[in-house]
Protein backbone atom coordinates (compact mmCIF):
# COMPACT_ATOMS: atom_id res chain seq x y z
CA UNK A 1 0.00 0.00 0.00
CA UNK A 2 2.69 2.43 -1.33
CA UNK A 3 -0.24 5.05 -2.45
CA UNK A 4 -3.33 5.41 -0.32
CA UNK A 5 -5.97 7.82 -1.51
CA UNK A 6 -8.51 10.03 1.09
CA UNK A 7 -11.71 11.36 -0.17
CA UNK A 8 -11.56 14.37 1.30
CA UNK A 9 -15.50 15.08 3.16
CA UNK A 10 -15.85 18.33 3.83
CA UNK A 11 -18.74 20.07 6.09
CA UNK A 12 -19.55 23.85 6.72
CA UNK A 13 -16.25 25.09 4.72
CA UNK A 14 -13.83 22.87 6.52
CA UNK A 15 -12.62 19.19 5.84
CA UNK A 16 -14.54 16.99 8.84
CA UNK A 17 -12.33 16.22 11.54
CA UNK A 18 -12.78 12.46 10.84
CA UNK A 19 -11.42 12.66 7.93
CA UNK A 20 -8.08 13.88 9.02
CA UNK A 21 -8.33 11.14 11.66
CA UNK A 22 -8.29 8.57 9.00
CA UNK A 23 -5.42 10.52 7.07
CA UNK A 24 -3.30 10.32 10.43
CA UNK A 25 -3.82 6.41 10.19
CA UNK A 26 -3.04 5.61 7.00
CA UNK A 27 0.45 7.84 7.85
CA UNK A 28 1.47 5.15 10.65
CA UNK A 29 1.39 2.48 7.42
CA UNK A 30 4.46 4.78 6.16
CA UNK A 31 1.94 5.13 2.98
CA UNK A 32 2.14 7.97 0.67
CA UNK A 33 -1.40 9.69 1.12
CA UNK A 34 -2.78 10.91 -1.70
CA UNK A 35 -5.98 13.51 -1.13
CA UNK A 36 -8.44 13.40 -3.79
CA UNK A 37 -10.85 16.72 -3.76
CA UNK A 38 -13.36 17.89 -6.10
CA UNK A 39 -12.19 21.87 -6.06
CA UNK A 40 -12.29 24.79 -8.51
CA UNK A 41 -9.88 27.08 -6.55
CA UNK A 42 -6.86 26.37 -7.13
CA UNK A 43 -4.90 25.33 -3.97
CA UNK A 44 -7.79 26.17 -1.75
CA UNK A 45 -6.82 23.15 0.17
CA UNK A 46 -3.24 23.37 0.25
CA UNK A 47 -2.34 24.98 3.53
CA UNK A 48 -5.06 23.41 5.68
CA UNK A 49 -4.52 20.09 4.38
CA UNK A 50 -0.58 20.36 4.51
CA UNK A 51 -1.10 20.78 8.52
CA UNK A 52 -2.33 17.14 8.39
CA UNK A 53 0.62 15.38 6.16
CA UNK A 54 -0.94 14.87 2.91
CA UNK A 55 1.56 13.87 0.37
CA UNK A 56 -0.18 14.98 -2.61
CA UNK A 57 -3.32 16.83 -3.21
CA UNK A 58 -5.40 15.83 -6.31
CA UNK A 59 -7.88 18.86 -7.53
CA UNK A 60 -10.42 17.40 -9.24
CA UNK A 61 -11.99 20.19 -11.60
CA UNK A 62 -14.96 19.70 -12.88
CA UNK A 63 -15.55 21.57 -16.26
CA UNK A 64 -19.05 21.78 -15.64
CA UNK A 65 -20.05 22.87 -11.54
CA UNK A 66 -23.35 21.19 -11.58
CA UNK A 67 -21.46 17.77 -12.14
CA UNK A 68 -20.36 17.88 -8.14
CA UNK A 69 -23.88 17.39 -7.15
CA UNK A 70 -24.18 14.14 -9.14
CA UNK A 71 -22.83 11.24 -6.85
CA UNK A 72 -22.65 9.11 -9.55
CA UNK A 73 -20.41 12.07 -11.11
CA UNK A 74 -18.32 12.32 -8.95
CA UNK A 75 -17.65 8.86 -8.30
CA UNK A 76 -16.13 8.75 -11.33
CA UNK A 77 -14.12 11.45 -11.46
CA UNK A 78 -12.46 9.92 -8.23
CA UNK A 79 -12.24 6.60 -9.90
CA UNK A 80 -10.24 8.71 -13.34
CA UNK A 81 -8.44 10.34 -10.69
CA UNK A 82 -7.26 7.34 -8.97
CA UNK A 83 -6.06 5.33 -12.75
CA UNK A 84 -4.33 8.76 -13.23
CA UNK A 85 -2.00 9.13 -10.34
CA UNK A 86 -1.49 5.05 -9.68
CA UNK A 87 -3.76 4.98 -6.18
CA UNK A 88 -5.31 1.33 -6.14
CA UNK A 89 -6.33 1.82 -2.20
CA UNK A 90 -8.96 4.46 -0.92
CA UNK A 91 -9.80 5.08 2.08
CA UNK A 92 -13.15 7.50 3.38
CA UNK A 93 -15.35 7.62 6.29
CA UNK A 94 -18.88 5.62 6.62
CA UNK A 95 -20.52 9.29 7.47
CA UNK A 96 -24.01 9.72 4.82
CA UNK A 97 -21.48 11.09 2.31
CA UNK A 98 -19.15 8.00 2.40
CA UNK A 99 -21.90 5.89 2.72
CA UNK A 100 -23.23 7.25 -1.02
CA UNK A 101 -19.67 7.54 -2.56
CA UNK A 102 -17.53 5.17 -1.59
CA UNK A 103 -19.55 1.72 -2.42
CA UNK A 104 -20.21 3.00 -5.86
CA UNK A 105 -16.30 4.15 -6.64
CA UNK A 106 -15.95 0.57 -5.19
CA UNK A 107 -18.69 -0.55 -7.88
CA UNK A 108 -17.00 1.33 -10.57
CA UNK A 109 -13.44 -0.22 -10.13
CA UNK A 110 -15.30 -3.88 -9.47
CA UNK A 111 -13.05 -3.13 -6.47
CA UNK A 112 -13.27 -4.70 -2.64
CA UNK A 113 -15.25 -2.32 -0.09
CA UNK A 114 -15.53 -2.37 3.50
CA UNK A 115 -17.12 0.23 5.28
CA UNK A 116 -17.44 0.95 8.94
CA UNK A 117 -14.18 -0.29 9.61
CA UNK A 118 -12.05 -0.07 12.58
CA UNK A 119 -8.79 -1.50 11.35
CA UNK A 120 -7.36 -2.41 7.65
CA UNK A 121 -4.21 -4.69 7.74
CA UNK A 122 -2.57 -4.03 3.99
CA UNK A 123 -0.50 -6.99 4.35
CA UNK A 124 -2.72 -9.17 5.45
CA UNK A 125 -5.60 -8.48 3.27
CA UNK A 126 -7.57 -8.05 6.10
CA UNK A 127 -10.21 -5.25 7.46
CA UNK A 128 -11.92 -5.06 10.89
CA UNK A 129 -15.37 -4.23 11.01
CA UNK A 130 -18.79 -5.12 13.51
CA UNK A 131 -21.45 -7.38 12.50
CA UNK A 132 -24.72 -8.32 14.40
CA UNK A 133 -25.92 -4.98 15.62
CA UNK A 134 -21.89 -4.72 17.37
CA UNK A 135 -21.93 -7.88 18.85
CA UNK A 136 -19.24 -9.28 17.19
CA UNK A 137 -16.17 -7.76 15.27
CA UNK A 138 -16.02 -9.33 11.87
CA UNK A 139 -11.98 -9.94 9.86
CA UNK A 140 -12.99 -9.38 6.47
CA UNK A 141 -10.61 -11.07 3.61
CA UNK A 142 -10.44 -8.81 0.84
CA UNK A 143 -8.96 -9.29 -2.68
CA UNK A 144 -8.59 -7.91 -5.79
CA UNK A 145 -6.95 -5.40 -7.86
CA UNK A 146 -8.43 -2.30 -6.08
CA UNK A 147 -9.89 -1.70 -2.70
CA UNK A 148 -12.27 0.96 -0.92
CA UNK A 149 -12.61 1.12 2.90
CA UNK A 150 -15.37 3.52 4.71
CA UNK A 151 -13.49 4.09 8.36
CA UNK A 152 -15.92 4.28 11.40
CA UNK A 153 -15.65 7.94 11.96
CA UNK A 154 -13.66 9.40 14.79
CA UNK A 155 -12.25 6.54 15.66
CA UNK A 156 -8.91 7.19 14.73
CA UNK A 157 -7.50 11.27 16.16
CA UNK A 158 -5.73 13.70 13.63
CA UNK A 159 -2.14 13.72 14.61
CA UNK A 160 -0.45 17.17 13.18
CA UNK A 161 2.04 17.09 10.79
CA UNK A 162 3.74 19.70 8.85
CA UNK A 163 4.42 18.98 5.26
CA UNK A 164 4.27 20.84 1.95
CA UNK A 165 2.05 18.70 -0.32
CA UNK A 166 2.46 18.66 -4.00
CA UNK A 167 -0.58 19.29 -5.84
CA UNK A 168 -1.77 18.05 -9.08
CA UNK A 169 -4.63 19.15 -11.12
CA UNK A 170 -7.00 16.62 -12.53
CA UNK A 171 -9.55 17.59 -15.02
CA UNK A 172 -11.79 14.57 -15.59
CA UNK A 173 -13.80 13.59 -18.71
CA UNK A 174 -17.42 13.78 -18.22
CA UNK A 175 -20.42 12.42 -20.15
CA UNK A 176 -23.51 12.35 -18.01
CA UNK A 177 -25.30 9.34 -18.88
CA UNK A 178 -25.68 8.71 -15.23
CA UNK A 179 -29.74 8.83 -15.31
CA UNK A 180 -29.64 10.54 -12.34
CA UNK A 181 -30.50 14.84 -12.25
CA UNK A 182 -30.14 16.58 -9.12
CA UNK A 183 -33.04 18.63 -7.99
CA UNK A 184 -31.88 20.97 -5.40
CA UNK A 185 -32.11 20.45 -1.59
CA UNK A 186 -35.52 20.10 -0.20
CA UNK A 187 -34.46 20.70 3.43
CA UNK A 188 -31.04 22.49 4.17
CA UNK A 189 -29.05 20.73 6.53
CA UNK A 190 -29.63 21.13 10.73
CA UNK A 191 -27.36 24.00 12.11
CA UNK A 192 -24.95 22.73 15.06
CA UNK A 193 -22.11 19.71 15.51
CA UNK A 194 -22.33 16.33 13.61
CA UNK A 195 -23.66 13.85 15.40
CA UNK A 196 -21.01 11.29 13.72
CA UNK A 197 -18.13 13.90 13.98
CA UNK A 198 -19.14 15.04 17.58
CA UNK A 199 -16.43 14.80 20.55
CA UNK A 200 -19.40 14.99 22.94
CA UNK A 201 -22.58 13.93 22.60
CA UNK A 202 -25.29 14.27 25.27
CA UNK A 203 -28.36 12.05 23.92
CA UNK A 204 -32.25 11.71 25.74
CA UNK A 205 -34.09 8.65 26.17
CA UNK A 206 -37.58 7.52 27.53
CA UNK A 207 -36.75 9.98 30.84
CA UNK A 208 -36.96 13.23 28.62
CA UNK A 209 -40.66 12.59 28.99
CA UNK A 210 -41.48 14.89 26.09
CA UNK A 211 -40.37 16.70 22.77
CA UNK A 212 -40.16 20.42 24.60
CA UNK A 213 -37.72 18.95 27.26
CA UNK A 214 -34.99 18.12 24.48
CA UNK A 215 -34.03 21.72 24.72
CA UNK A 216 -32.91 21.04 28.03
CA UNK A 217 -30.20 18.97 26.27
CA UNK A 218 -29.89 21.48 23.81
CA UNK A 219 -28.29 24.14 26.10
CA UNK A 220 -26.42 22.10 27.45
CA UNK A 221 -24.98 20.83 24.01
CA UNK A 222 -24.45 24.44 23.01
CA UNK A 223 -22.21 24.93 26.23
CA UNK A 224 -20.16 21.49 25.31
CA UNK A 225 -19.92 22.09 22.01
CA UNK A 226 -21.74 18.78 21.98
CA UNK A 227 -24.13 17.14 19.35
CA UNK A 228 -27.48 15.93 21.06
CA UNK A 229 -28.44 12.74 20.45
CA UNK A 230 -31.98 10.76 21.16
CA UNK A 231 -32.85 7.05 21.84
CA UNK A 232 -35.14 4.90 19.64
CA UNK A 233 -38.19 5.73 22.10
CA UNK A 234 -37.79 9.51 21.56
CA UNK A 235 -38.00 8.97 18.59
CA UNK A 236 -40.86 6.52 17.56
CA UNK A 237 -42.49 9.16 20.38
CA UNK A 238 -42.06 12.08 18.03
CA UNK A 239 -40.40 13.82 20.64
CA UNK A 240 -37.42 14.77 18.23
CA UNK A 241 -36.77 13.92 14.25
CA UNK A 242 -35.42 10.32 13.57
CA UNK A 243 -32.09 12.09 12.04
CA UNK A 244 -31.29 12.32 15.53
CA UNK A 245 -31.29 8.51 16.50
CA UNK A 246 -28.72 7.25 17.76
CA UNK A 247 -28.36 2.78 17.39
CA UNK A 248 -28.74 0.04 15.03
CA UNK A 249 -31.62 2.08 12.89
CA UNK A 250 -29.81 5.39 13.56
CA UNK A 251 -26.22 7.05 13.59
CA UNK A 252 -23.42 5.56 14.68
CA UNK A 253 -21.35 7.50 16.77
CA UNK A 254 -18.11 7.76 18.38
CA UNK A 255 -17.05 10.83 20.57
CA UNK A 256 -15.12 10.86 23.61
CA UNK A 257 -17.58 11.30 25.83
CA UNK A 258 -21.52 9.68 25.62
CA UNK A 259 -23.74 11.68 28.40
CA UNK A 260 -26.90 9.45 28.36
CA UNK A 261 -30.15 11.08 29.85
CA UNK A 262 -33.10 8.55 31.04
CA UNK A 263 -31.86 6.17 27.92
CA UNK A 264 -32.25 2.57 29.72
CA UNK A 265 -29.64 1.40 26.94
CA UNK A 266 -30.80 -1.31 24.97
CA UNK A 267 -28.97 -3.61 22.59
CA UNK A 268 -29.84 -1.90 19.83
CA UNK A 269 -29.03 1.54 21.48
CA UNK A 270 -25.63 0.20 22.47
CA UNK A 271 -25.39 -0.50 18.74
CA UNK A 272 -24.94 2.74 17.71
CA UNK A 273 -22.64 4.43 20.28
CA UNK A 274 -20.68 1.48 22.45
CA UNK A 275 -17.16 2.03 21.11
CA UNK A 276 -17.62 5.98 22.27
CA UNK A 277 -14.64 6.54 24.47
CA UNK A 278 -16.48 7.26 28.34
CA UNK A 279 -19.73 6.71 28.67
CA UNK A 280 -21.93 8.79 31.09
CA UNK A 281 -25.16 7.27 32.51
CA UNK A 282 -28.07 9.54 33.90
CA UNK A 283 -30.90 7.73 35.05
CA UNK A 284 -33.77 7.44 37.98
CA UNK A 285 -34.09 3.46 37.61
CA UNK A 286 -31.09 2.34 39.40
CA UNK A 287 -31.47 -1.10 37.61
CA UNK A 288 -31.44 0.73 33.60
CA UNK A 289 -29.09 -1.93 32.42
CA UNK A 290 -26.78 0.83 31.04
CA UNK A 291 -25.59 1.23 34.24
CA UNK A 292 -23.93 -2.35 33.65
CA UNK A 293 -22.13 -0.90 31.03
CA UNK A 294 -20.76 2.50 31.38
CA UNK A 295 -18.18 4.35 33.13
CA UNK A 296 -20.05 6.53 35.12
CA UNK A 297 -23.52 6.51 36.60
CA UNK A 298 -25.74 8.60 38.37
CA UNK A 299 -29.17 7.46 39.81
CA UNK A 300 -30.76 11.05 39.85
CA UNK A 301 -33.62 13.75 38.61
CA UNK A 302 -31.73 14.22 34.55
CA UNK A 303 -34.12 17.51 34.73
CA UNK A 304 -31.59 18.65 37.61
CA UNK A 305 -28.73 17.48 37.20
CA UNK A 306 -28.34 18.67 33.66
CA UNK A 307 -29.90 21.85 34.24
CA UNK A 308 -26.88 22.16 36.91
CA UNK A 309 -24.38 20.90 34.64
CA UNK A 310 -25.62 23.79 32.43
CA UNK A 311 -25.62 26.61 34.45
CA UNK A 312 -21.86 25.99 35.83
CA UNK A 313 -20.56 25.39 32.29
CA UNK A 314 -21.66 28.82 31.58
CA UNK A 315 -20.35 30.29 34.71
CA UNK A 316 -16.94 28.27 33.99
CA UNK A 317 -16.73 30.42 30.47
CA UNK B 1 -44.59 -1.87 -13.48
CA UNK B 2 -42.77 -4.84 -11.90
CA UNK B 3 -40.94 -3.93 -9.01
CA UNK B 4 -38.37 -6.29 -7.39
CA UNK B 5 -37.95 -5.76 -3.48
CA UNK B 6 -34.75 -7.56 -2.21
CA UNK B 7 -35.17 -8.77 1.28
CA UNK B 8 -32.85 -10.72 3.67
CA UNK B 9 -33.24 -12.53 6.31
CA UNK B 10 -31.10 -11.65 9.57
CA UNK B 11 -30.95 -12.10 13.07
CA UNK B 12 -33.58 -10.26 15.16
CA UNK B 13 -31.07 -7.60 16.69
CA UNK B 14 -32.05 -8.41 20.48
CA UNK B 15 -31.11 -11.89 19.88
CA UNK B 16 -28.17 -13.16 22.01
CA UNK B 17 -25.59 -13.80 19.09
CA UNK B 18 -23.02 -17.01 19.99
CA UNK B 19 -19.99 -17.10 17.60
CA UNK B 20 -19.65 -21.19 17.65
CA UNK B 21 -16.81 -21.59 15.27
CA UNK B 22 -14.15 -19.20 13.48
CA UNK B 23 -17.08 -17.06 11.04
CA UNK B 24 -19.99 -18.85 12.64
CA UNK B 25 -22.75 -18.32 15.31
CA UNK B 26 -25.33 -20.67 16.70
CA UNK B 27 -28.51 -19.95 14.15
CA UNK B 28 -31.28 -21.05 16.74
CA UNK B 29 -32.35 -17.52 17.21
CA UNK B 30 -35.14 -15.28 16.28
CA UNK B 31 -34.64 -14.41 12.13
CA UNK B 32 -36.96 -11.24 10.98
CA UNK B 33 -36.75 -9.39 7.94
CA UNK B 34 -33.51 -6.84 7.81
CA UNK B 35 -35.75 -3.73 9.48
CA UNK B 36 -34.88 -1.40 6.51
CA UNK B 37 -36.74 -4.04 3.77
CA UNK B 38 -39.46 -2.85 5.51
CA UNK B 39 -39.81 -0.17 4.43
CA UNK B 40 -38.75 -0.61 1.31
CA UNK B 41 -41.74 -3.50 0.95
CA UNK B 42 -44.10 -0.60 2.36
CA UNK B 43 -43.16 1.76 -0.55
CA UNK B 44 -42.98 -0.86 -3.26
CA UNK B 45 -46.71 -1.45 -2.46
CA UNK B 46 -48.11 1.99 -2.29
CA UNK B 47 -46.44 2.09 -5.73
CA UNK B 48 -47.95 -0.61 -6.89
CA UNK B 49 -51.22 0.49 -5.85
CA UNK B 50 -50.71 3.46 -8.05
CA UNK B 51 -49.87 1.45 -11.45
CA UNK B 52 -53.45 -0.86 -12.42
CA UNK B 53 -51.23 -4.24 -13.39
CA UNK B 54 -47.85 -3.88 -11.16
CA UNK B 55 -46.60 -6.38 -9.12
CA UNK B 56 -44.31 -6.73 -6.11
CA UNK B 57 -42.14 -9.67 -6.32
CA UNK B 58 -39.94 -10.04 -2.76
CA UNK B 59 -36.31 -11.51 -3.81
CA UNK B 60 -34.34 -13.25 -0.61
CA UNK B 61 -30.78 -14.93 -1.29
CA UNK B 62 -30.57 -17.44 1.53
CA UNK B 63 -30.67 -20.73 3.26
CA UNK B 64 -33.91 -23.02 3.46
CA UNK B 65 -35.05 -20.91 6.30
CA UNK B 66 -35.40 -17.94 4.47
CA UNK B 67 -38.59 -19.09 3.29
CA UNK B 68 -39.74 -17.35 6.68
CA UNK B 69 -38.70 -14.38 5.36
CA UNK B 70 -40.85 -13.85 1.96
CA UNK B 71 -43.49 -15.41 3.91
CA UNK B 72 -43.63 -12.34 6.08
CA UNK B 73 -42.56 -10.00 3.09
CA UNK B 74 -45.55 -11.34 0.90
CA UNK B 75 -47.88 -10.71 3.85
CA UNK B 76 -46.74 -7.28 3.90
CA UNK B 77 -47.50 -7.08 0.58
CA UNK B 78 -45.67 -8.65 -2.04
CA UNK B 79 -47.63 -10.50 -4.72
CA UNK B 80 -45.42 -13.26 -4.84
CA UNK B 81 -41.53 -14.01 -4.15
CA UNK B 82 -38.14 -15.86 -5.17
CA UNK B 83 -35.63 -17.55 -3.51
CA UNK B 84 -32.42 -18.04 -4.51
CA UNK B 85 -31.44 -21.04 -2.34
CA UNK B 86 -27.78 -21.35 -1.08
CA UNK B 87 -26.50 -22.60 2.19
CA UNK B 88 -23.19 -20.77 2.22
CA UNK B 89 -22.42 -16.83 2.54
CA UNK B 90 -22.18 -14.79 -0.20
CA UNK B 91 -20.73 -11.28 -0.26
CA UNK B 92 -22.40 -8.33 -1.84
CA UNK B 93 -20.65 -8.77 -4.92
CA UNK B 94 -22.07 -12.09 -5.48
CA UNK B 95 -25.04 -11.34 -3.71
CA UNK B 96 -25.88 -8.99 -6.19
CA UNK B 97 -24.73 -11.07 -9.17
CA UNK B 98 -27.32 -13.49 -7.86
CA UNK B 99 -30.18 -11.14 -7.24
CA UNK B 100 -29.67 -9.80 -11.15
CA UNK B 101 -29.46 -13.36 -12.59
CA UNK B 102 -32.86 -14.66 -10.61
CA UNK B 103 -34.45 -11.43 -11.61
CA UNK B 104 -33.45 -11.57 -15.40
CA UNK B 105 -34.18 -14.56 -15.26
CA UNK B 106 -37.95 -13.47 -13.78
CA UNK B 107 -38.37 -11.34 -16.69
CA UNK B 108 -36.71 -8.23 -15.69
CA UNK B 109 -37.11 -5.21 -13.25
CA UNK B 110 -38.61 -1.71 -13.53
CA UNK B 111 -37.84 -1.02 -9.91
CA UNK B 112 -35.68 -2.54 -7.33
CA UNK B 113 -36.12 -1.67 -3.82
CA UNK B 114 -33.41 -2.43 -1.21
CA UNK B 115 -33.00 -1.18 2.66
CA UNK B 116 -29.91 1.09 3.02
CA UNK B 117 -28.03 -1.62 4.68
CA UNK B 118 -28.71 -5.15 6.75
CA UNK B 119 -28.57 -5.01 10.14
CA UNK B 120 -26.22 -8.42 10.28
CA UNK B 121 -23.38 -8.00 8.10
CA UNK B 122 -23.73 -3.66 7.52
CA UNK B 123 -21.94 -4.34 3.92
CA UNK B 124 -24.02 -0.84 2.73
CA UNK B 125 -23.28 -1.88 -0.55
CA UNK B 126 -25.48 -4.25 -2.37
CA UNK B 127 -27.41 -1.73 -4.20
CA UNK B 128 -24.67 -0.12 -5.82
CA UNK B 129 -23.19 -3.12 -7.14
CA UNK B 130 -26.66 -3.61 -8.26
CA UNK B 131 -26.80 -0.60 -10.57
CA UNK B 132 -23.70 -1.46 -11.20
CA UNK B 133 -24.41 -4.88 -13.09
CA UNK B 134 -27.36 -3.14 -14.25
CA UNK B 135 -25.74 -0.12 -15.80
CA UNK B 136 -28.75 1.85 -13.84
CA UNK B 137 -29.19 5.03 -11.60
CA UNK B 138 -28.82 3.95 -7.91
CA UNK B 139 -29.83 6.69 -4.99
CA UNK B 140 -29.56 5.52 -1.38
CA UNK B 141 -30.92 6.29 2.21
CA UNK B 142 -34.22 7.41 0.36
CA UNK B 143 -36.82 8.90 1.97
CA UNK B 144 -39.68 10.25 -0.55
CA UNK B 145 -40.22 8.63 -3.86
CA UNK B 146 -42.60 9.72 -6.30
CA UNK B 147 -42.67 7.12 -9.36
CA UNK B 148 -44.05 7.96 -12.78
CA UNK B 149 -44.36 5.61 -15.96
CA UNK B 150 -39.92 6.18 -16.48
CA UNK B 151 -38.78 8.33 -13.96
CA UNK B 152 -38.22 8.47 -10.36
CA UNK B 153 -38.45 11.43 -8.33
CA UNK B 154 -36.70 10.41 -4.87
CA UNK B 155 -35.15 13.02 -1.77
CA UNK B 156 -32.07 11.07 -0.28
CA UNK B 157 -31.04 12.12 2.68
CA UNK B 158 -27.57 12.97 4.06
CA UNK B 159 -25.64 14.35 6.09
CA UNK B 160 -27.48 16.46 9.21
CA UNK B 161 -30.52 15.44 7.88
CA UNK B 162 -30.27 17.87 4.67
CA UNK B 163 -32.76 16.28 1.81
CA UNK B 164 -31.90 16.69 -1.28
CA UNK B 165 -33.85 15.83 -4.22
CA UNK B 166 -33.14 13.95 -7.39
CA UNK B 167 -34.80 12.28 -10.66
CA UNK B 168 -33.61 8.98 -11.75
CA UNK B 169 -34.37 7.20 -15.26
CA UNK B 170 -36.10 3.91 -14.72
CA UNK B 171 -34.82 1.10 -13.99
CA UNK B 172 -33.02 2.24 -11.22
CA UNK B 173 -32.59 0.80 -7.53
CA UNK B 174 -33.62 2.47 -4.90
CA UNK B 175 -32.43 1.72 -1.13
CA UNK B 176 -34.87 2.55 1.79
CA UNK B 177 -33.98 4.70 4.54
CA UNK B 178 -35.84 5.00 7.95
CA UNK B 179 -37.71 8.18 7.06
CA UNK B 180 -39.51 6.90 4.00
CA UNK B 181 -42.22 5.70 5.50
CA UNK B 182 -43.79 3.47 8.87
CA UNK B 183 -43.96 0.05 7.89
CA UNK B 184 -47.17 -1.10 7.33
CA UNK B 185 -47.20 -4.65 9.56
CA UNK B 186 -49.79 -7.42 8.60
CA UNK B 187 -53.26 -8.14 9.20
CA UNK B 188 -54.65 -11.30 10.14
CA UNK B 189 -56.26 -11.64 6.38
CA UNK B 190 -52.52 -10.77 5.09
CA UNK B 191 -50.82 -13.30 6.72
CA UNK B 192 -53.51 -16.23 5.43
CA UNK B 193 -53.19 -14.61 2.31
CA UNK B 194 -49.64 -14.84 2.22
CA UNK B 195 -50.01 -18.55 2.63
CA UNK B 196 -51.43 -19.12 -0.84
CA UNK B 197 -48.99 -17.07 -2.65
CA UNK B 198 -45.76 -18.48 -4.74
CA UNK B 199 -42.42 -19.02 -3.40
CA UNK B 200 -39.69 -19.64 -6.46
CA UNK B 201 -37.18 -21.24 -6.11
CA UNK B 202 -33.92 -20.54 -7.99
CA UNK B 203 -30.65 -22.48 -7.32
CA UNK B 204 -27.89 -20.00 -7.04
CA UNK B 205 -25.23 -22.76 -8.84
CA UNK B 206 -27.99 -22.55 -11.91
CA UNK B 207 -27.79 -18.84 -12.16
CA UNK B 208 -25.97 -17.23 -14.92
CA UNK B 209 -24.04 -15.04 -12.24
CA UNK B 210 -21.28 -12.30 -13.99
CA UNK B 211 -18.09 -12.87 -12.47
CA UNK B 212 -16.01 -10.23 -10.33
CA UNK B 213 -12.08 -10.23 -9.39
CA UNK B 214 -12.88 -8.84 -6.35
CA UNK B 215 -13.95 -10.51 -3.25
CA UNK B 216 -15.01 -9.99 0.71
CA UNK B 217 -14.60 -12.95 2.53
CA UNK B 218 -15.86 -12.90 6.41
CA UNK B 219 -12.85 -15.03 7.63
CA UNK B 220 -13.48 -14.51 11.50
CA UNK B 221 -16.07 -13.54 14.19
CA UNK B 222 -14.79 -12.06 17.23
CA UNK B 223 -17.41 -11.91 20.29
CA UNK B 224 -17.07 -7.91 21.42
CA UNK B 225 -15.87 -7.93 24.99
CA UNK B 226 -17.31 -5.31 27.31
CA UNK B 227 -14.65 -4.03 29.62
CA UNK B 228 -15.73 -1.14 31.20
CA UNK B 229 -15.82 -0.77 35.07
CA UNK B 230 -19.34 1.73 36.10
CA UNK B 231 -18.30 4.29 38.98
CA UNK B 232 -20.90 5.07 40.62
CA UNK B 233 -21.23 8.80 41.41
CA UNK B 234 -22.56 9.40 44.86
CA UNK B 235 -23.95 12.68 46.70
CA UNK B 236 -25.71 15.87 45.88
CA UNK B 237 -26.53 17.59 42.63
CA UNK B 238 -23.56 20.37 43.08
CA UNK B 239 -21.14 17.38 44.18
CA UNK B 240 -22.10 15.04 41.32
CA UNK B 241 -22.04 18.28 38.59
CA UNK B 242 -18.38 18.95 40.27
CA UNK B 243 -17.65 14.84 39.00
CA UNK B 244 -19.24 15.25 36.01
CA UNK B 245 -17.04 18.32 35.40
CA UNK B 246 -13.73 16.84 36.35
CA UNK B 247 -14.11 14.16 34.36
CA UNK B 248 -15.03 16.34 30.94
CA UNK B 249 -12.20 18.53 31.90
CA UNK B 250 -9.72 16.28 33.33
CA UNK B 251 -10.03 12.80 32.23
CA UNK B 252 -11.70 12.93 28.76
CA UNK B 253 -10.35 17.25 28.18
CA UNK B 254 -13.26 18.08 25.93
CA UNK B 255 -13.90 21.27 27.76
Amino acid sequence: MERSGVLIEQMDGNVKNSVLGVVSYLRSFKASVFAFVICNTPGAFTRELGKWGIDTIVEIRPEDSRDKMNPQLISRMIVQAMHQTGVNHLFGITGAEGRDLLPRIASLLDGSLVMDCTRVDPDEYTAATSNFSGKTEAVIEFSGEFHVFGMRPNYYKPVKADITPRVIEFIPEMEDNTGIRYQGVVESARSGVDLTEADVIISGGRGLKNGENFSLLFECAKELNAAVGASRVAVDEGWVPYTMQVGQTGVKVNPKVYIACGISGSVQHFAGMKTSGIIIAINEDENAPIFKNCDYYVVGDLFEIVEHLTEKLKRMK
Amino acid sequence: MKIYVCVKHVPDSAATITVTGENTIDERVTFIINPYDEHALTEARRIRDDFEGSEVIAVCLGKESARECLRSAMAMGADRSILIKSEMRHDAIETAGAIKAAIDEDGGADLIFTGREAIDSNGMQTMFRLGALYGCPVMTNVVETDISQNRARVVSEGDKGARLAYELELPCVLAAGKGLNKPRYPTMPDIIKSKKKEIKTAYIENLNIAPSQASMKLVKLIPYTENRHPENIIGDTEGTVEKIIDVLKNRAKVI
